[in-house]
């Protein structure tokens, strides 16, 4: 039924519409006449949301956003893929003029496949006017029948603009025509179209949800970063942006997304953020961020190792600290009893510490190294002791002959040991395991091998001294090539 | 209300965008063209402008593109296949601005056009003939609803001042700027080995340029040249480089060594 104005209509407002045939157009000319004092007072032309409106003088229909905005339909077939008639509201010039151009509106999603005139691609069309490639027949097939090639319609090269392209489609999986057709109920919501004079009533709807993880929350420089995101929305995902420290490093069309990130090795920064921008197909947003502490906890990086852990009054103590190759060193510094006793700027990966300690038995003197790099940052190494005792520890040391052999080949260990109160007995272990043990204070060697796998070999030393006090040596390495 | 003369809307507008018919026919060329050219195929006569993301852009109809050309004759006529492989804008191209004022049917304002599409309500008369000349009203053009949205409604102009309207076209000079492309970021789609190939085949590029290949087909792809292998590229990712050095760069695809294109970098 069509809706009448009574004080517009004329026979020209039927004629000049291209959509009514000529013959029911007679017909209805002449049943009008009678009808008009018959009918009541038909609707007023107030235009709502959700109408279909034209003007006295011209065919086009438009459809009217919660906006109050006009959407355009391109051409007749994109109108037909929402409405079957020609139901419109006859409106006056100046509401029509008072009524923004929108947009224009697209295909119903799930109706028809579409094709550009000039493109081979079929595309079928998902919710908003996304077109998404249908990759092969087969594809096709599965999703619209054995007879899809009659479900394609053409779409003019100069509407494309109207669309967007999404995920192709290389699967039946990837698309539902059948979701998407029920989905879009109307133009408005295919398009997520909101009233922004009246704030619309919003019916109680499930949010939806995002997720950003990082594959390191603590991080040192220089460490690579794996983040993913993952969320969902009830009107689906539309795209997912993820940044590093507000740069965008990935964008994807699906859930869920992950992109690579390197923690900067120049730069001052305690923390970076990681965030994920979820946009939905109806154009909301959500957004979730997550923080990556930059570490510079070098408990792994530097090493500071007393010689003897345990030794006598007035007797002489020292300490190593040992930079690992990775950090540019500018300058290293070994703490004893909680200052800086020794420090070293030749930029050398290790720095040594000497002195005759005089504390009394009883002390212990915490140590630990510091290194600073030539970008300003600092290492800490984890802390040591060294105690001062009645006893002091065996000095122990372990030398394997060489430091590189070749598989196939062996290699001869020696372990010798120092005290005041004399050595024992000496131990030679690999990893944790005992391989020999001499009963005397000379220097006990073991032949081990031959290796026949490469990989590298570790060695350490025991002594025990004349008042039963071991120590262990620092662990000494042979690679095997 | 602005006085003109109506003019019949076509309905079907499929046959706009289609009538644009270049003056005198060209030889199909072996694919060499590059960002801002002007491309055709053979079955249709549409012209579109080539973008250095890869993409041709539409011209709505005749009257758009006469804002920014005079002829056809900078035209160049590539095979159907290879125009099929460009993926098309996604946005349309406008007039240019300073040319012409436009209007819509369904709108009595009359609007002046800005860069990138950007159009600004005329508000009076005099203003109108104090911006375009004593035969104003012979200088507008109707746009078509469904094309009207390729157009921003932009800040409306009050006085002559706000819009300096030589200043405006001689600062849009073409496409590119219109669009704020970046010329030296430049795009070559590979499609498949049976159809387009590389598109552009060959191109021409600054030194400096950087130069992206998109992989449109569904199954992978290599860019092979003498100084450079992108290793496998997969449907849908990209491969990039940037040409520091003028010369002619040869490459073809690793797995279908039929598709061949070249890099002209020249200074």
């Amino acid at each position: 039924m069509q809706h009448f104005d009574p004080g517009r209509l004329t026979a020209g407002f039927l004629l000049s519409s291209p959509y009514m045939n000529p013959r029911y157009l007679v017909l209805a000319a002449l049943l009008l006449s009678p009808l008009l004092t018959i009918l009541p007072a038909s609707a007023t032309s107030a235009v709502s949301e959700g109408d279909l409106v034209k003007i006295a003088t011209r065919p086009d229909l438009y459809y009217v956003g919660p906006d109050m905005k006009r959407y355009v339909f391109p051409n007749e077939k994109t109108y037909f893929t929402w409405y079957a008639g020609f139901d419109a509201k006859v409106i006056t010039d100046a509401e029509l003029a008072a009524l923004p151009v929108g947009g224009a509106v697209t295909y119903r999603p799930g109706h028809r496949m579409v094709k550009l005139t000039t493109d081979p691609r079929t595309y079928a069309v998902d919710a908003n006017g996304t077109l998404r490639w249908v990759e092969t027949e087969t594809v096709a097939a599965a999703l619209y029948g054995s007879d899809w090639n009659m479900k394609i319609e053409d779409l003019p090269d100069a509407f494309f603009a109207t669309y967007r392209t999404g995920a192709s489609i290389a699967s039946a999986s990837d698309f539902v025509p059948n979701d998407a057709l029920i989905a879009a109920t109307s133009i408005a919501k295919d398009k997520g179209l909101t009233s922004d004079t009246i704030p619309p009533v919003v019916p109680p709807v499930t949010v939806g949800t995002l997720d950003v993880t990082v594959s390191k929350p603590t991080a040192q420089a220089g460490d690579v970063e794996l983040l993913t995101a993952s969320g969902t929305h009830p009107t689906g995902v539309y795209k997912m942006e993820i940044f590093f420290d507000g740069n965008l490093i990935k964008t994807c069309t699906y859930s869920p997304c992950a992109g690579e990130a390197t923690v900067p090795t120049s730069g001052t920064k305690t923390s970076y953020e990681a965030r994920a921008i979820l946009t939905a197909l109806d154009a909301s947003t959500s957004t979730q961020a997550v923080t990556i502490t930059v570490s510079t906890d070098g408990s792994s990086l530097v090493q500071a190792k007393p010689d003897r852990a345990v030794i006598r009054t007035n007797q002489s103590a020292g300490a190593v600290v040992t930079a690992d190759i990775s950090i540019a060193v500018l300058r290293i510094d070994v703490y004893v009893g909680g200052s800086s006793k020794a420090a070293c700027t030749n930029g050398a990966r290790e720095c040594r510490w000497g002195d005759i300690v005089t504390d009394p038995v009883g002390t212990v003197l915490d140590v630990y190294g510091k290194v600073t790099d030539t970008i300003g940052r600092t290492y800490t190494s984890a802390h040591s002791s060294i105690t001062v005792s009645d006893n002091d520890s065996p000095v122990v040391t372990t030398t394997p002959a060489k430091p590189i052999i070749y598989v196939g080949e062996g290699v001869d260990v020696t372990v010798a040991g120092s005290d005041d109160d004399g050595i024992t007995k000496l131990e030679i272990m690999q990893g944790d395991v005992v391989i020999k043990t001499c009963e005397s204070a000379a220097p006990c060697t073991v032949t081990t091998g031959p290796w026949m796998s490469t990989g590298t070999l570790t060695f350490m030393g025991r002594a025990t001294d004349g008042l039963s006090l071991t120590a262990v040596s620092p662990v000494a390495t042979v690679a095997v090539q | 209300m602005f006085a003109k003369k109506l003019t019949a809307i076509a309905s079907v507008v499929t046959t706009i965008a289609m009538s644009l018919a270049p003056m005198a026919s060209h030889a199909v060329t072996t694919g060499a063209f590059q960002a801002g050219d002007l491309i055709k195929g053979t079955q249709f006569s549409t012209v579109y402008y080539f973008g250095p993301d890869g993409r041709r852009y539409v011209f709505p109809n005749d009257k758009t593109y006469f804002t920014w050309y005079t002829d056809f004759s900078t035209v160049k006529t590539i095979s159907d296949v290879q125009l099929q492989t460009i993926p098309l804008g996604r946005s349309n191209i406008t007039y240019r601005p300073g040319v012409k004022m436009v209007k819509i049917d369904t709108d009595p304002k009359t609007y002046a056009v800005d860069q990138g599409g950007v159009l600004r309500w005329v508000k009076t008369q005099e203003l109108a003939e104090t911006l375009f000349g004593i035969n104003w009203n012979q200088r507008i053009d109707d746009v078509p609803d469904p094309f009207f949205i390729n157009y921003k409604v932009g800040t409306p102009i009050e006085m002559a001042s706000e819009y300096p309207i030589n200043d405006v076209k001689n600062a849009t000079p073409n496409i590119a700027i219109d669009k704020q492309f970046d010329m030296t970021m430049v795009t070559v789609t590979i499609g498949s080995a049976t159809a387009g190939g590389f598109v552009p085949a060959s191109t021409t590029v600054k030194v400096g340029s950087t130069v992206t290949w998109t992989n449109a087909d569904i199954v992978p792809h290599t860019v092979t040249g003498d100084a450079f292998d992108s290793g496998t590229i997969e449907k849908a990712k990209t491969y990039t480089r940037t040409f520091n050095t003028a010369g002619s760069y040869d490459y073809h695809d690793g797995i279908y060594p039929v598709m061949q294109g070249t890099i002209n970098v020249v200074q």
